[in-house]
């Protein structure tokens, strides 16, 4: 390779490039970081200034866009969920929709029994779904790779065979009517009845939903998760307890999925069993990939960007779905990093591995030939 | 790597990330200007925006196409106004999906701001959009979906049923094969909500004309899968006649095989209407001889309306391949016919909710299916039943009527189902 103008001839020693260049890189590396932040988790001043943004929309968009919008901070919630196992525990589970369904049936059986007070119902059918994720993970992180897919997959369908099956209890596959929740402490309630109301608690659910899952992927448990995913045997080397960690990671990736299935069965006022579809679970891997695994901000752009796309594509033409599946052939090929794999490419200052083979590599003639193999 | 390749490389990335970057910005661009787009709608002026919500991809994809174009036909014929105002149709893909489905009603309604919605295919769908319509106070005609429950505990002021519900095909059944076909019946019906809505309607009528069901066979639903152990079971019980329900591929499937199996001959089959309908009647071919079954409608169905339907259907939607008259178009013909009439009656005023719901309520007009008449208290059509053979007519496979029952209306309850 050529040298770039800017490197002095002597700063191409193979193991002391001089202090100009070492300190370009320095500065390199400090943009670098920033705007992997920006593009990972989310700044902090971005993720405010577009929850500020989401939260005037309603002021100035029509009803259809609000309700599209909706749609899409639930998508994306159960798409981080998702991304949590996929992207940074590189677990690859096929059955994510078994929680979403989950969490919406379980609200459905508790507004229809009980009452549709969320200050009850949430406590009562997180528990639920935790529970249900401990047994299922428990079972299915004994497997890893194909097998966990293909019985997280297993789980999803059982339960999806459950609410058609038992029509009795689960409405068959009519489903079942849900009411919209409010909160209610002691005579004070607030309802989110109408659509303009429900958006708050989606958008409030989506932002603690986000600022949770940063913190959780920012601390010592995200990074023994990303341990894992890169080198599990080693992780069981240093002394981590990596089943216990997956177990972990697993449950609280079906508790956010669960609190997607509630807000989506609250906003359609209908939980339906096509909610436990594999269909579901597949569309979530697909935001995920499209907009980036192991990071936050790619999931909540491929969710915005799938959904979008389907609806609008779908009210023109008849093949939607050939549409839709050309997206994503596209993203694999072009941009297996999804979005955020195209911005980081596109914004980003050069790595310094990406700078130090501009200034090291030798010409490959100058090689030896013996060397060159 | 050279750096020249290496350049070349990243500009035909570049491109390829500006391309996608535009498409998505301009989709969205005009998705916000869609939706931002001033509307003009309701009232008695302007444009009766209808919205058509009926699948166009997936398994029920050929259904929602003759719906719609059953409704065009009758939309057409009457220079495409009702009460004085042009119509506009907007069609969506309902799919299968009730939660996609729930987002295509809320932009017909929300976005497009129609002042009716008209179709739904898939019972679950209807369930899951049930709530949207009432509390919304939207009027939505349903054009095929079955569940009882829509005319029963789930019944709304604001929702009227052109087609039928499960229970009418099946109850009318139940009596005339105790007394045609035999005492002893085996019921192999797939397994979901409609499959269940025909086993109690048909069970109660059939026991209550002293008959026996020897046994209730439940298959999957949607893929039937190999029909070779069901059909060995059927023959292993050895029953007087066999009655099903099933529709679309499934039925192929089960039909072709229970030919297959050689049981045609001595253990006779009998089912809901949709299993031999002319959607898959010529699939079938000459297996489906001898098959009874119950509708609200027939091609051969001898009156005048239904002569020039099958005749002007055919000549429409022949020449450009499409399917000739089947029962799915009649409902949608139907549909159209009772928005219309209902539209005439107040005059294209949408504003006039209760005298709408009562225009709607006491429509009735001569049909295809030989008349068409609304029942005021279940919003649902009263259903005149034909018992049909498949026979040979003149070197085509169709549905006789071997006899009519009469008007069937639903009893809007539980009281004529065995539980």
């Amino acid at each position: 390779m050529a040298r770039p103008p800017w490197v002095p001839i002597r700063a191409l020693g193979r193991h002391h490039p001089a202090p100009s260049v070492w300190r370009a890189t320095m500065e390199n590396n400090a943009m670098r970081e920033r705007w992997e932040q920006f593009t990972n988790t989310g700044s902090r001043w971005g993720s405010l200034v577009l929850v500020a943004l989401l939260a005037v929309l309603p002021a100035v968009a029509p009803p259809y866009l609000r309700s599209l919008v909706i749609e899409v901070l639930i998508l994306a919630i159960f798409a981080m969920s998702l991304d949590l196992l996929l992207g940074y525990t590189g677990m690859v589970s096929f059955g994510h929709a078994a929680f979403l369904g989950l969490g919406a049936y379980l609200l459905a059986f508790f507004t229809r029994s009980v009452g549709a007070n969320l200050l009850q119902a949430l406590p009562v059918v997180l528990l639920g779904v935790a529970l249900f994720a401990v047994v299922a993970g428990f079972l299915a992180l004994r497997t890893s790779g194909i097998a966990f897919l293909m019985l997280t997959l297993a789980i999803s369908q059982m339960l999806f065979g459950l609410a058609i099956k038992w029509s009795s209890v689960t409405g068959g596959s009519d489903g079942l009517a849900v009411a919209r929740p409010y909160v209610g402490i002691g005579g004070a309630t607030l309802g989110f009845g109408p659509d303009r109301s429900f958006y708050y608690l989606t958008l409030a659910s989506f932002a603690l939903a986000w600022w949770l899952l940063r913190r959780i992927t920012a601390s010592p448990f995200g990074h023994a998760l990303r341990g894992i995913k890169a080198n599990e045997p080693r992780m069981q080397a240093l002394g981590y307890r990596t089943h216990r960690l997956k177990l972990t990671a697993f449950v609280i990736a079906g508790l956010f999925a669960g609190v997607a299935g509630m807000l989506l069965a609250a906003f359609n006022r209908h939980a339906s069993p096509e909610l436990f579809g594999w269909a579901v679970s597949g569309e979530a891997i697909i935001m995920v990939i499209v907009g980036g695994s192991g990071t936050l901000v790619g999931p909540i752009l491929g969710a915005t960007l799938v959904h979008l796309l389907e609806s609008y594509v779908s009210s023109y033409t008849e093949l939607w779905r050939l549409v839709m599946g050309l997206v994503f052939v596209g993203f694999v090929l072009f941009a297996p990093q999804g979005i955020i794999g195209l911005l980081r490419r596109r914004g980003r200052p050069p790595s310094e591995v990406e700078l130090a083979a501009a200034i090291k590599e030798p010409e490959p003639a100058a090689l030896p030939k013996e060397r060159r193999t | 790597m050279s750096v020249e390749r290496q350049k070349g490389t990243i500009s035909r990335r570049q491109f390829l990330q500006l391309g996608a970057v535009g498409g998505v910005v301009a989709a969205t661009g005009s998705l916000l200007a869609g939706c931002a787009a001033p509307n003009i709608g309701g009232g008695a002026s302007g444009p009766l925006k209808i919205g058509v919500l009926l699948p166009y991809s997936d398994i029920y994809a050929a259904l929602g196409e003759s719906i719609t174009e059953g409704m065009r036909m009758y939309f057409e014929s009457v220079d495409n106004r009702a009460g004085g105002r042009p119509i506009e149709l907007i069609t969506e893909d309902e799919g299968t999906a009730p939660d996609a489905a729930a987002q295509k009603a809320r932009k017909l309604v929300e976005q497009d701001q129609v002042d009716l919605v008209a179709g739904i295919v898939s019972s679950g769908v209807a369930a899951a959009l049930r709530d949207y319509f009432h509390d919304n106070q939207k009027f939505l005609i349903i054009a095929n979906a079955g569940a009882n429950a829509l005319t029963r505990a789930a019944k709304s002021p604001y929702i009227f049923r052109a087609s039928f519900t499960n229970w009418q095909p099946n109850w009318p059944m139940g009596s005339w094969a105790a007394a045609n076909l035999g005492r002893r019946a085996f019921i192999s019906v797939p397994d979901y909500g409609a499959g269940k809505d025909t086993i109690s309607a048909f069970t109660h009528s059939f026991t209550a004309a002293g008959g026996e069901i020897v046994k209730v066979q439940l298959t999957p639903f949607p893929n039937i899968g190999d029909p070779a152990p069901f059909l060995a079971e059927i023959q292993a019980a050895a029953p007087d006649f066999v009655y099903s329900f099933y529709s679309g591929a499934a039925a192929v499937t089960f039909v072709k095989a229970y030919s297959d199996f050689g049981l045609t001959g001595s253990i006779p089959l009998a089912g809901s209407g949709f299993m031999v309908e002319q959607d898959v009647l010529p699939s079938h071919g000459s297996s489906a001889l001898g098959i009874k079954s119950a509708l609200h409608w027939a091609l051969t169905l001898d009156n005048a309306e239904n002569q020039a339907f099958v005749a002007a259907f055919a000549q429409r939607e022949l020449p450009s391949g499409n399917k000739g008259a089947n029962v799915f178009a009649v409902q949608g013909y139907d549909t159209a016919r009772l928005i219309v009439e209902a539209l005439n009656a107040v005059e294209g005023d949408m504003s006039r909710t209760d005298d709408l719901i009562g225009a709607f309520g006491s429509a009735a007009f001569p049909s295809p299916r030989g008349a068409f008449k609304m029942d005021s208290t279940t919003h649902n059509v009263i259903n005149p039943i034909y018992i049909r053979e498949v026979q040979e007519v003149n070197g085509t496979i169709a549905n006789v009527v071997l006899t009519s029952v009469g008007e069937v209306p639903d009893p809007g309850d539980n009281s004529k189902d065995a539980v």
